[in-house]
């Protein structure tokens, strides 16, 4: 090291690439996982491409946030930008989907296309089209939540509830792979006690590998949340340090990967015969819940298998018509089925929501299980919040449209931050922040060194008869912000009330 | 992050469906969770520090210091907090930190200057070291490696030309005593001068001669100086106090040196505050020769402090004792009451005093008068500049 040498900016290739690669390796462990499941679910279906796809997807994406996070891009550019990869992925998944199938199929598919217009949502596109945009938003939202801990101005109680936010989107992700390799797993028949060998196969493979780059993962969450509370120190860190960090990381973890499977699995590890009787009624007992399980999932999954089988005629498959199909084909086509299908996944989840929550009414759950409620829960929140704020804006943009009235870009926080927004405190903090945005657009940014105080003085005179509404959101801002204080939920309707006559005065402007 | 409760539940599953793969899931977090605490328990082990730099400086000089930290054990520190405390006066800011990674065998060097503008005792140091883990499943760690200390002698300034008078036996300066005689060795006569003393004439010798004969002795009695530098801060001005008591002791410093390099004997009595062994009251250094002695007052002197202590006259007969008829003492001390009646004690028991008031809120001028009447010579130095017209 030389003498008296400063810190100097060094690039955080580690921020920008590698944990994008961690981020996307582990979403395509858990693709790759599925695909597999629903390979051998359909016998002749092949899904490697959606393995391609949600790995190129995901890393374009994280890359893409990251540049847009450093170049400051508002809520509205961020949202055009997401919606634009939308299209292409879907422009770029259907052809993906004629890959196994031939373009013959491709060709015949095309000119079938204006007749049967719900054909272009077949099987292969469904499914991929689940599976990537499932893994797409959970990629988006680690890669948020990463972005918090590496953010300087994030205070340390929100850069711990990001860490632990980290933690249960890892956890939900092994409990996704885990779900079709264990059904997969079940399949076979393994011996009590036996000898087991080796074997390194996907389904010994893609758990290790996904638990391999979650732990690579959380050590760059350590190494981002160390960065920020030096860089906040004001601390020079040595250079290397983050090359460093990744390959003693790296290091650790594929060793002691490669040590594991050098070790004996299966039932080996028991062996005391004393206990051979309590674990073969154990394994017994389990033996039968998984087969339960399994003989409840392949029920759920046959109506999938029964669309992709009715989507893809095997007639069709084999020789592709030449000639115009008849006009009658459109009639015969069942475009309600994927309503049916959806309207069963509904009414199934509903079912199992409820049974959940009848045999947890009067339990104190805790640990694994209370984790996995609370993200149940977080998730049905942002997804509510998600709906009304689309009937908001459906509500808006019809007014706006019979007034004819000049439209402009909505302040509203993007669904996506409606879905971030599930605690009270953090939907208040939105809400300033949307106001902020707001009056970015109406040329009154709030300069870097301006307080929240400072600011609505400032904003003050450009919102007659609204001074005192501007004044209680800023102070709510602030609790919500730097106290503790917890938000009542009426509390928080008031406030989004002040919030949208705060919007409406400045869109006046 | 606590894998244990994962770790617990995957083995768990494991055992009971039988799959590999939950196995190995298993053997991967308990082997992370071991290696990771194994790691931590190994890592601040083989961790060495060790400073090199001159533990003594001269006021204005700058001293780089040079801290290393090396790596000797067998594993890798993925990141080390150094933090190496530094005295104020020394280093702004008053510490010293850094962000490492070192791989075993590995050495690292943080380097900084100290700014030597303050005299005093200072100690360089903890070294506080900090390292954790890969994904925090352990507590980070913290090893704390112990201060040195470090000493900035006071400012010495060159006294070319005291300009004291004559009578005073200050070393080689022109004078007609230059050395004291011991009576009871007697050498020889000389012929009588004015200004002899009668009771030196040989009055033998002088019948025998036909003129006045003066009895000569052998020398006999060394030269001593004491230096008694009063740092009670009561008996400081508010104002003056905290100049006042560093130029007494810049005086105080640039008179023992300058008698060092004259080659006389100096004494230091201390009335203040010693921080190393937290000693308040009189600290006497007796009277010696040469660098090795100067150094010795120099570093008394750098570590001194002022504090409220018992006042300089209750103490200036144990300064004095052990000292010889015709010593002089230099007293470096703000008016304090009964000092001049303190001062003329000394004068009687047959010291040469000096008095230096430094400072700048005392009443010296009345204080010089009252001096002057009874023969002591007084200075009054509040600035470096006053001390011009000694060099």
């Amino acid at each position: 090291m030389n003498p008296n040498e400063k810190a100097t900016p060094e690039l955080d290739w580690a921020a920008l690439l590698f944990r994008p690669l961690l981020i996307s390796g582990m979403t395509t462990c858990i693709a790759a996982g599925w695909v597999m499941l629903i390979e051998a679910a359909l016998g002749d279906w092949r899904g490697g491409y959606i393995i391609v796809l949600v790995a190129m997807v995901t890393l374009e994406t994280l890359i893409v946030e990251r540049q847009m996070r450093i170049h400051g891009w508002f809520y509205s550019d961020r949202l055009r930008v997401r919606l634009t990869e939308i299209g292409v992925m879907l422009v770029v998944l259907k052809p993906a989907t004629y890959l196994h199938r031939g373009w013959g199929v491709l060709a015949s598919d095309i000119r079938m296309l204006p007749y049967q217009p719900m054909s272009f949502f077949d099987g292969d596109f469904i499914i991929g089209v689940t599976v990537i945009v499932a893994l797409w938003l959970l990629a988006l939202n680690m890669a948020g939540l990463l972005a918090e801990l590496e953010s300087l101005g994030a205070l340390p109680l929100d850069r711990e509830t990001a860490r632990n936010e980290l933690k249960s989107r890892f956890v939900l992700g092994t409990f996704i792979l885990l779900l079709p390799l264990g059904v997969q797993g079940l399949g076979r028949a393994w011996p009590l006690l036996g000898i087991h060998i080796v074997q390194v196969d996907g389904l010994t493979l893609l758990p290790l590998l996904y638990f391999g780059l979650g732990l690579a993962l959380f050590g760059q969450a350590r190494l981002a949340l160390l960065q920020t509370s030096w860089a906040a120190d004001g601390i020079p860190v040595a250079p290397g340090l983050a090359r460093r960090w990744a390959t003693w990381g790296l290091i650790l973890i594929g060793s002691v990967i490669v040590v594991a499977l050098l070790m004996p699995a299966g039932n080996t590890m028991i062996g005391l015969y004393a206990f051979t009787w309590l674990l073969w009624l154990v394994t017994t007992i389990g033996q039968t819940l998984a087969f339960v399980l399994i003989f409840l999932f392949m029920l759920l999954l046959s109506p999938c298998m029964l669309l992709f089988r009715l989507q893809q005629p095997e007639a069709l498959r084999q020789q592709p018509p030449l000639i115009q199909p008849p006009p009658s084909l459109p009639g015969e086509a069942r475009p309600l089925l994927p309503i049916q299908i959806a309207a069963f996944w509904v009414v199934v989840a509903i079912a199992i929501y409820f049974i959940l929550r009848a045999y947890w009414h009067d339990r104190q759950m805790s640990g694994i299980w209370k984790t996995l409620a609370e993200v149940s829960r977080e998730w049905w929140r942002g997804l509510l919040a998600w709906l009304r704020g689309w009937r908001g804006r459906v509500q808006i943009r019809w007014g706006q449209r019979a007034e004819k009235k000049p439209v402009q870009v909505a302040a509203t926080p993007s669904w996506w931050q409606r879905w971030q927004a599930r605690t009270p405190q953090e939907r208040v903090r939105r809400f300033y922040l949307a106001l902020l945005d707001r009056a970015a657009q109406a040329g009154l940014a709030r300069r870097p060194d301006q307080t929240p105080y400072e600011y609505a003085d400032r904003l003050k005179p450009h919102l007659s008869e609204e001074e005192d509404a501007l004044s209680t959101l800023t102070q709510a801002f602030v609790e919500a912000r730097y106290s503790r204080r917890a938000f009542e939920p009426k509390e928080v309707s008031l406030l989004q009330r002040v919030w949208q006559r705060l919007r409406s005065k400045l869109r006046k402007r | 992050m606590n894998l244990l409760p994962l770790f617990i539940i995957i083995l768990v599953i494991a055992f009971l469906t039988g799959s590999d793969s939950l196995f190995y899931l298993a053997y991967v977090l308990g082997g992370i969770g071991l290696l990771t605490i194994v790691w931590m328990q190994q890592s601040l082990l083989g961790v060495q520090s060790r400073r090199r730099f001159s533990a003594r400086a001269f006021h204005g000089e700058e001293i780089t210091v040079e801290l290393d930290v090396a790596n000797r054990g067998r594993w890798p520190l993925l990141w080390l907090r150094l933090h190496e405390s530094i005295p104020l006066s020394l280093h702004v800011p008053n510490f010293e930190h850094r962000v490492v990674s070192l791989a075993p065998g590995e050495k690292t060097t943080l380097h900084y200057q100290l700014n030597c503008q303050r005299r005093g005792y200072y100690r360089l140091g903890p070294l506080k070291l900090e390292t954790g883990d890969l994904l925090q499943l352990t507590p980070d760690k913290q090893v704390v490696f112990g201060a040195e200390p470090f000493i900035v002698y006071p400012r010495v300034v060159p006294l070319r030309k005291l300009g004291l008078p004559s009578q005073l036996p200050f070393g080689d300066l022109p004078s007609r005593q230059r050395i004291f005689e011991d009576p009871s060795r007697f050498f020889g006569v000389r012929d009588y001068v004015p200004g002899d003393s009668v009771r030196q004439i040989n009055w033998k010798s002088s019948a025998r001669a036909g003129q006045l004969q003066v009895k000569r002795f052998q020398p006999a009695i060394a030269l001593h100086t004491v230096i008694l530098l009063n740092l009670n801060d009561e008996a400081y001005s508010l104002r003056g106090r905290a100049a006042g008591g560093e130029m007494g002791i810049i005086v105080a410093a640039s008179i023992a040196a300058h008698l060092i390099e004259r080659r006389q004997q100096v004494g230091l009595a201390l009335l203040g505050c010693d921080p190393v062994t937290e000693y308040t009251g009189l600290q006497v250094i007796s009277p010696a020769h040469g660098r090795d002695h100067l150094m010795r007052m120099l570093e008394a002197l750098a570590r001194v402090e002022m504090a409220p202590t018992v006042p300089l006259t209750s103490v200036l007969p144990q300064a004095n004792a052990g000292l010889g008829w015709g010593s002089t003492a230099v007293v470096i001390s703000p008016a304090s009451p009964h000092l001049v009646d303190s001062l003329l004690q000394m004068r009687r028991q047959g010291f040469h005093v000096m008095f230096i008031a430094t400072d700048s809120q005392t009443p010296f001028r009345r204080l010089q008068g009252e001096l002057e009447q009874i023969g002591i010579p007084a200075y009054w130095v509040t600035h470096e500049r006053e001390m011009d017209v000694w060099r």
